[in-house]
C-alpha cells in the first residue's frame, strides 16, 4: 500500500482526482494515528468524530489533532494535568467548529506542558512523549504533542498556543513549521488561558501551504492583510549570544535571503522584559487558588508566585507601554522591511537529559537556549513564523522565525514557502519514521 | 522608598528596593500562598531582576495613582487592540 501523501495539499488533490477515496484516507489516518499516538506517546484522548463526508470542501479528509487545551464536546481539556475529564457542557471551542465545518477530521487530542506553562515537554503525570526526529532529543513546549504529532507523521496538522513560544519551541525541536499569529486573529473562547494578554492560537505543519490551509478555514476573509507580492526582508543576528555552529547556519541563510541586517537589541530586551510581568501578573490571577493549594505544577508556581508578589503597577506599567513599544518597533524595524528574519534558538537542539527537570545533564543556560528569543514577540503581538532551515554539526535541526506586521500571516508564509522550496524541497518537510513505516 | 507618585514618571529611580520585597511577600500571604525559604529566595531574586529591567525602562516600583488608573490601562488595551487590528 503506498503512503499517504505528505501534505495536506497533497492529499486533498489525491482525493479530490479520485486517486483516494475520502473514506480510505480517513481509515488509514485513525489507523496511522493510534499506532503513532502509542509509539511517540503523545495522544491523551482519540476521537471519532462524525465528519462532513463532502470531498469539496477546503480541509476535506484532512486529519488534524489539537493540543489538549480546547473544550471538546463532552469532555474538559486535560491540560497537561491529565486526561480531560466528562463535562456536563456540549460545546467545544469554535475554532475547532470552524476547522469541522471546513471537513477536517479531529484525530484527537495531545500532550502538553502542564498548563501551558514550560518550553519542555515534561510533566508530573503523563508519559513524556517522544521526539520523532531522535528520541534523545528534548521535546519543546508546551505545545509538545503537536509538534510529535506533526513531525511523526500522524497528523497534517495541529493546532497549538503559544504565550512565549509554546509554538515555536515544539516546532523546532521536532524540525516543522510553526506559526504564533497575531494577537486576537484566532479566536481564543473555549481555550483554557494562561496569559490572556500574551495567548494566541497558532498552527504547526509540515509545509507553509499547510499551515495557510488551516488558517484560511479558521480566519476570517477580512481578518488580515493580502501577502505582500515581493516581501523585502532585513535580518537580526545576535551572533555573540550564539553558538558558532547555529550561528554559521543562520548567518548563511540570512545572507542569501536578506540583504539588509538591523538592529532589534533594545526592542527585544524591553518587550521581553515587560513580558515577563505580563505573564507572571497573569498566571498568577489565572491559577491564584491552584498556587494557594499547592496544587499547581512547579513552572506554574514558580511563574504564578512571582506574579502575585509584584508590584501591581508593573502589570499595569507593561500594559500601558504596549501600544507605545508595538508603535516604536513597527516604524523602526518594520517600515523599509516587510519581513524580519529573526533566530530561534542560540545554541544546538538540547538532549532530554539537558532540559528536563532532574535529568542527569540538566542545565538551565541550555533551557533558556530553546527560548531566549521567543516571548518579547508576545507581547508586541505580532505573528512569528518558525522555519526548519537546515541542520549543524551534530545533524540536529536548526530554525529561525520570520516576523512581519499584525495581520501579515500571509506574507510570512508567502517568504516560508520560498524558504522551504529552496531548502527541503517542493514536499515540505518529511514526518520521521522511526524503526518501521508504519503507514 | 523612590515613588512618591509625583513628577516625571519615567525619572523615578528605585531607591530601595526593601518596601516593595516585603510588600510582594505580603501580597501572597495575603493571597494564602505560603513559601519555602527557597522559594522565598527565588521570589525575591526574580523580583529584584525585574525591577532592574524594568527600571531602566522607566516603570516606577510602587502604585502611582497620578499616572496609572483604570481608564488610562483601558484606553491602552484599545489602542493596542487598534494597533494591531490597523496592521500597522
Amino acid at each position: 500500500m503506498p503512503a499517504l501523501p505528505n501534505t495536506a495539499s497533497a492529499l486533498l488533490r489525491a482525493i479530490r482526482s479520485g486517486d483516494l477515496s475520502l473514506c480510505e484516507a480517513i481509515d488509514r489516518q485513525r489507523e496511522g494515528f493510534a499506532k503513532g499516538g502509542q509509539r511517540w506517546r503523545c495522544v491523551t484522548r482519540r476521537l471519532e468524530q462524525d465528519l462532513l463526508v463532502d470531498s469539496s470542501l477546503p480541509l476535506a479528509g484532512v486529519g488534524l489533532a489539537h493540543k489538549d487545551i480546547f473544550d471538546l464536546p463532552g469532555f474538559d481539556p486535560g491540560l497537561g494535568r491529565g486526561v480531560g475529564q466528562p463535562a456536563s457542557r456540549a460545546g467545544q471551542a469554535p475554532v475547532l467548529t470552524s476547522l469541522q465545518r471546513a471537513g477536517a477530521l479531529n484525530l484527537g487530542a495531545l500532550t502538553m506542558a502542564e498548563d501551558a506553562c514550560s518550553a519542555t515537554a515534561q510533566t508530573r503525570d503523563l508519559p513524556t512523549p517522544l521526539n520523532p526526529r531522535d528520541p534523545r532529543l528534548a521535546v519543546g513546549g508546551s505545545s509538545s504533542g503537536s509538534g510529535v504529532a506533526v513531525a511523526g507523521g500522524l497528523a497534517y496538522a495541529s493546532l497549538g498556543t503559544d504565550t512565549a513560544g509554546s509554538v515555536r519551541i515544539p516546532a523546532m525541536t521536532c524540525g516543522v513549521f510553526g506559526l504564533k499569529t497575531t494577537h486576537n486573529l484566532v479566536s481564543r473562547q473555549g481555550v483554557a488561558p494562561l496569559s490572556s494578554s500574551l495567548d494566541s492560537v497558532g498552527v504547526l505543519a509540515r509545509s507553509c501551504e499547510d499551515i495557510e490551509l488551516v488558517l484560511r478555514a479558521i480566519v476570517k476573509a477580512d481578518g488580515w492583510s493580502a501577502a505582500v507580492q515581493a516581501p523585502r526582508l532585513a535580518h537580526w543576528l545576535p551572533a555573540d549570544e550564539m553558538d558558532e555552529s547555529v550561528a554559521g547556519l543562520v548567518s548563511a541563510v540570512f545572507q542569501e535571503f536578506s540583504h539588509r541586517s538591523v538592529d532589534l537589541g533594545a526592542h527585544e530586551r524591553a518587550a521581553s522584559a515587560l513580558m515577563q510581568v505580563v505573564m507572571a501578573y497573569e498566571t498568577g490571577q489565572v491559577h491564584r487558588q491552584r498556587i494557594a493549594a499547592q496544587l499547581a505544577c512547579p513552572q506554574v508556581r514558580a511563574m504564578g508566585t512571582l506574579g502575585l508578589s509584584l508590584p501591581p503597577v508593573w502589570y499595569e506599567s507593561a500594559l500601558i507601554d504596549r501600544p507605545k513599544r508595538l508603535q516604536g518597533f513597527l516604524q523602526a524595524c518594520l517600515q523599509d522591511a516587510d519581513v524580519l528574519m529573526v533566530p530561534l534558538q542560540t545554541e544546538s537542539l538540547p538532549d532530554a537529559q539537558e532540559v528536563y527537570a532532574g535529568g542527569a545533564r540538566f542545565s538551565v543556560a541550555r533551557l533558556l537556549a530553546i527560548h531566549r528569543f521567543c516571548g518579547w514577540v508576545n507581547y508586541l503581538g505580532i505573528p512569528s513564523l518558525a522555519v526548519p532551515i537546515g541542520s549543524d554539526s551534530r545533524g540536529r535541526s536548526v530554525s529561525v522565525q520570520l516576523l512581519g506586521r499584525p495581520r501579515e500571516e500571509l506574507t510570512l508564509l508567502r517568504v516560508g514557502r520560498q524558504l522551504e522550496r529552496a531548502i527541503h524541497g517542493e514536499q515540505g518537510v518529511a514526518p520521521s519514521v522511526f524503526e518501521e513505516d508504519w503507514r | 522608598m523612590g515613588n512618591s507618585g509625583t513628577g516625571d514618571p519615567d525619572k523615578r529611580a528605585f531607591e530601595s528596593d526593601a518596601d516593595w520585597l516585603e510588600q510582594g511577600l505580603q501580597r501572597l500571604s495575603t493571597a494564602g500562598v505560603d513559601l519555602t525559604e527557597t522559594e522565598v529566595s527565588k521570589t525575591k531574586k526574580s523580583l529584584q531582576r525585574l525591577s532592574l529591567a524594568l527600571a531602566s525602562l522607566g516603570v516606577p516600583a510602587e502604585a502611582a495613582p497620578a499616572w496609572v488608573g483604570p481608564d488610562r490601562l483601558a484606553v491602552a488595551v484599545d489602542a493596542f487592540d487598534s494597533l494591531l487590528k490597523s496592521g500597522r
